[in-house]
């Protein structure tokens, strides 16, 4: 569960990036979070995986705050930032160990879970390869097992959809559904409408730092009365600010 | 000539990938779009038409076999490869003098009409443009010298809805100008060829799987949802690929009209690209 | 003609701007103080070759051999030309990125490859100044010559490398079309490198040697004459060569103007024939390269390692791969600090012989000089971990996967500390190489030894610790290429700062050591830097997430 609490972030004076985000992603639900380039959405994400301190409010994961509890907080999720252009130099193999290291996964664990990881996207051929050779698609995928290792119960992902082929999209997306399944919580940005439409449980849309929806995709649709196909309505609402 | 593109058993051979006698033509006045899975063959198609590499077979371009009348062929034809363009270190007035030298049919008015409407920065370098700037500006240049043939690979790949409507815009519009034009873009966002191709080739592995209308495949495919039993009804030719889930069977069909008045089962859904893709490759065989 | 033209232009902008100054985002910052330095770096190497050429020249003209200088000049620039245009061409023909969104452009092949022929003929022209044009101004303004001499020098430094150029460009095509070594872009530049490097190492060495037998006037002249009775046996073989030295050196008009159409009668032929040779050989060999399939390689078993090492291990195994694996890491990040003291110990070795270092021990033993000579070894020490750029890039390194650091549920404070670490390690090579040959040569006490270990290791913390933090507070992680990080960050000045500090420290110390015991004053060195280290500490710990305020 990731609870935000009225987070602000500004980065020029008196332009908020972000504005007194509120907002709660429960478990069992996977949530999608959309919205327009520049409109806050990478902010909003790097608050809450620390990377960027809130100037106001608090995130909370699994109840531990990530600006008093930061530790904790990190151990509860696993992210896959939009860009996999990490540790190019190191082997796949490598980078899975490290990972795996740093968040403590159980010695027994470790092998079966790298290997159904990789193999499931079909790179574990490749683990003794630095990932400088992969090519995006496989960079991407490296990092989604890197972020699945620890089994965290809390995924938060950037664009992971961007640069996967059909089935390692689709295989993901199956195991979002299962994770959720399960009780846990899945956190996700796309430009995809829909993908989001037919993934998630809930969406929230975000413009010029403010949350200008959250709900179900009926919810949306009902709310705005309209017919019309979802990027439509997606158009309409981030063009109407 | 129907078709601006023709390709005849193209092979290409590869260290550990083999590209296996493709064919398909991309016929005039529609728009093609090649999917499949990363490595298989769509760049590497992409690249034979351009004659970028060699291989065998046979590729007419606009009439023309491609090889002996490359530098014909490049005139007409308007290219968007997926890396950086020309040089990050020119802005768009230089952009305009460079091609005007290049394309024999280099409309300056026409690419600045664009610049405008795109409200793209005229004084900034290239290497300062974000990511969907970038690939506006490198289609406005492969339109404005009134190509017969546009050519991309992944042009949509990582843009917000908002910049990819703008896009497909303009893909519409290059069509709607002339009928005797053509667009062949290869991509993973299948939504966007839903709303825009009229044919659709699918490439796994080297091989084409299905080469169909857009139309066909959303009106008349559809998933077939239902239980062992009565999968087992079912005749092998009213089917193509069948998945087994949990509790029941999927099963792809490509007509669920027919299927419909044949079987009395209810659960009968339209497919979706992405859907009918995933049976092929997960799929099984009858 | 004009797309070879305008080709051309782009491909020149795109090469000079890369290596200048677009690696950075902000790179308009610092362009008018890049300026600066460049123009005083350029000012400061045309002195040194000014001098030299003076010398060389005054040398020739005790025996009257001066014009041998001019030919000695050219064929010396023929001879830069062919060794860096072999590995040059390949860098500009096969190995720049924008080739891909080249080829579907309506260009005739021979537009590419002579557009990007030209750019390496106009690179050589930059060289040319400095290891041509200089020596012969100098020459001319010696010799007080006038536009007779000066115009034809400038017609031959933009005749002479094109023969060359085309010549080599034309075996590379020819042996590119055929290996495989398209493929392996970054093994190529490691070995160029490294080739680089051994060549400089050995010149060192010989520059030595030579400075060594300190040469005559007369000596000097001697070699340059034996030097240009070679010279005149290979004019045969280049008879580009040839005809420029009689257009430089002749009298009238008229004989210059022959030889030098002779000079551009070849070269124009030859561009032509390799204008119509290489559209066959380029393209072959270049195809090759392109080719960007997924890796579907069969590895051998994949080894699962799951020995489980602790967090602090595994951690700064990651750092040393990332500076092992990563050839600029390496060469401009580890190999010095290894290269540097080993090189040091060769010059040594090679320019003192016995006397003179049972000259230095006599000395020493009569001033009674042990305290000093405890502190020069830490001073020396200091000297070489000035070159360590590992901790000052800990961050920056990184670039735009810093935040990494961030998301981890692992403590920055551990983090610092285990990017601190390779920087301590590597300093290490240093220390223990000095105080080994200082134990051969100056034979201190095993005492000592431990002494003068430990207080270097205390600095060496310290100052790891320190250069991390400048680099927390000041991070470059918005860069295109590793060069940015450790070639042009205005950081890398902080080893040097932090090193020359402690330097002056000791000295001032040194004065004491006539009165003081050197241990008290060692005690006191070591007290200051441990004093420093566990401060750094409890800040880095105290402050650990605004210091990594400037990652996001």
């Amino acid at each position: 569960m990731i609870e935000i609490k009225n987070v602000s972030k500004s980065y020029v004076k008196d332009v908020k990036s972000v504005d007194s985000l509120n907002l709660e992603i429960k478990n069992g639900e996977i949530f999608g979070f959309l919205g327009p380039n520049g409109a806050g959405k990478t902010t909003t994400i790097r608050m809450i995986t620390g990377i960027l301190e809130p100037d106001g409010g608090d995130i909370l994961v699994d109840g531990y705050s990530i600006r008093s509890n930061p530790i904790e907080a990190k151990k509860r999720f696993g992210f896959v930032p939009d860009n996999p252009d990490i540790f190019l130099k190191l082997k796949g193999i490598e980078y899975l160990n490290f990972l795996a290291e740093i968040y403590n996964v159980p010695i027994e664990k470790r092998v079966e879970r790298i290997e159904n990881l990789t193999k499931k996207f079909e790179i574990y051929q490749n683990l003794n390869s630095t990932i400088e050779s992969y090519s995006h698609g496989m960079r991407q995928k490296i990092v989604i097992c890197g972020a699945l290792i620890s089994n965290p119960k809390n995924w938060i992902l950037d664009e992971p959809m961007t640069g996967l082929d059909p089935k390692s999209s689709f295989d993901l997306k199956e195991m979002m559904r299962e994770h959720t399944k399960k009780g846990n919580a899945v956190f996700f940005s796309t430009h995809i409408l829909d993908v989001a439409e037919r993934l998630c449980d809930r969406v929230g849309i975000i413009n010029k730092g403010k949350l200008v929806f959250v709900g179900t995709f009926e919810e949306m649709k009902a709310k705005f009365k309209e017919e019309t196909s979802l990027e439509e309505l997606f158009l309409e609402i981030t063009e109407n600010d | 000539m129907e078709n601006n593109i023709i390709l005849k058993k193209v092979s290409k051979e590869y260290k550990d990938f083999k590209l296996n006698d493709i064919s398909f033509n991309v016929p005039k006045g529609s728009v093609v779009g090649l999917i499949g899975e990363n490595g298989v063959g769509k760049t590497t198609t992409i690249k034979a038409i351009l004659n970028i590499i060699s291989s065998q077979g046979t590729i007419i371009v606009l009439g023309k076999d491609n090889k002996k009348y490359e530098q014909e062929i490049k005139q007409e034809i308007g290219v968007v490869l997926d890396d950086s363009f020309l040089s990050d270190y020119i802005d768009i007035k230089k952009i305009d003098s460079i091609m005007k030298d290049f394309y024999k049919n280099w409309d300056s008015k026409k690419y600045f009409n664009y610049i405008k409407k795109f409200k793209l920065p005229k004084d900034k370098m290239i290497n300062d443009f974000s990511t969907g700037m970038k690939m506006k500006l490198k289609i406005i240049t492969a339109i404005s010298h009134n190509p017969k043939i546009l050519i991309l690979d992944e042009p949509t790949s990582g843009l917000d809805p908002v910049v990819r409507n703008e896009i497909l815009d303009i893909f519409r519009e290059f069509i709607a100008e002339d009928e005797e034009r053509s667009i062949l873009m290869s991509t993973h966002i299948t939504s966007d060829l839903e709303h825009i191709s009229d044919y659709i080739v699918f490439i796994d592995n080297g091989h084409i799987i299905f080469n169909l209308p857009t139309e066909e495949l959303l009106e008349n495919y559809g998933i077939v949802k239902c239980k062992k039993e009565e999968f087992e009804k079912i005749k092998k030719e009213d089917y193509i690929k069948y998945k087994k889930e949990k509790y029941q069977y999927e099963i792809l069909v490509n007509d669920r009209f027919k299927f419909k008045k044949i079987y009395p089962i209810n659960t009968i859904d339209r497919a979706s690209i992405e859907d009918i893709m995933l049976f092929y490759i997960k799929g099984e065989n009858k | 003609m004009t797309n070879t033209i305008l080709l051309t232009i782009v491909f020149l902008k795109s090469s000079l701007q890369r290596i200048q100054s677009k690696y950075y985002e902000d790179a308009e910052k610092n362009k008018s103080l890049r300026r600066i330095v460049y123009i005083i770096l350029f000012a400061f190497l045309a002195g040194i070759i000014g001098f030299f050429s003076s010398n060389i020249i005054d040398a020739l003209e005790q025996s009257n051999q001066e014009t041998i200088f001019i030919g000695l000049i050219l064929f010396l620039v023929l001879m830069v030309t062919v060794i860096q245009v072999i590995f040059s061409s390949i860098n500009i023909l096969y190995f720049t990125k924008d080739t891909e969104s080249i080829l579907p452009l309506p260009l005739k092949p021979y537009q590419i490859i002579l557009a990007r022929t030209n750019v390496i003929i106009i690179v050589q022209y930059f060289i040319e100044i400095i290891v041509g044009l200089i020596p012969l101004a100098v020459y001319g303004f010696k010799m007080d010559l006038g536009p007779m001499y000066y115009v034809p020098v400038i017609i031959t430094l933009i005749l002479l490398p094109i023969l060359p150029i085309i010549l080599i460009s034309l075996i590379v095509m020819i042996l590119m079309s055929f290996s495989k070594i398209t493929k392996n872009r970054n093994k190529f530049q490691l070995f160029t490198t490294f080739l680089v490097l051994a060549v400089a190492i050995a010149f060192s060495i010989a520059m030595v040697k030579i400075d060594e037998q300190s040469i005559s006037d007369a000596q000097m002249a001697q070699m340059m004459s034996k030097a240009n009775s070679m010279i005149e046996m290979i004019k045969g073989y280049f008879p580009t060569l040839k005809y420029s030295i009689n257009a430089i050196l002749s009298n009238d008009i008229m004989t210059m103007i022959i030889e030098f159409v002779k000079v551009v009668g070849i070269s124009l032929v030859a561009y032509i024939v390799y204008a119509i040779l290489s559209q066959k050989l380029y393209f072959k060999g270049l195809v090759g390269s392109l080719f960007s399939g997924e890796n579907k390689k069969k590895n051998k078993k994949i080894k699962l390692g799951v020995k489980r090492k602790n967090i602090g291990r595994m951690y700064i195994g990651k750092e040393f791969k990332t500076l092992l694996r990563n050839p600029v890491y390496l060469v401009q990040c580890i190999l010095p600090a290894v290269l540097l003291p080993i090189l040091c110990i060769v010059l040594i070795a090679i320019s003192l012989d016995e006397a003179t270092i049972n000259d230095i021990l006599n000395y020493l033993s009569q001033i009674n000089a042990d305290g000093v000579v405890l502190l020069a070894i830490l001073g020396i020490i200091q000297f070489f971990s000035m070159i360590t750029y590992i901790s000052i890039t800990a961050i920056s390194r990184d670039g735009k996967n810093a935040v990494f650091m961030k998301y981890i549920p692992l403590s920055l404070y551990k983090q610092y500390i285990y990017k601190t670490i390779p920087n301590i390690i590597m300093n290490l090579f240093s220390i223990v190489i000095v105080l080994a040959v200082s134990k051969y040569l100056v034979d201190i006490s095993i005492l000592n030894m431990i002494v003068v270990f430990v207080i270097a290791m205390i600095m060496n913390i310290a100052q790891s610790f320190l250069l991390l933090i400048v680099d927390l507070k000041r991070p470059k992680l918005q860069w295109n290429s590793e060069y940015a990080v450790v070639k042009q960050n205005f950081n890398l000045i902080f080893p040097m700062v932090f090193s020359l500090i402690s330097i002056g420290i000791l000295a001032l110390y040194a004065e004491t050591t006539q009165l003081i015991s050197v241990y008290i004053v060692l005690g006191m060195i070591a007290a200051i830097y441990l004093l420093i280290a566990v401060l750094v500490n409890i800040y880095m710990y105290k402050r650990q997430n605004e210091l990594a305020g400037k990652i996001e």
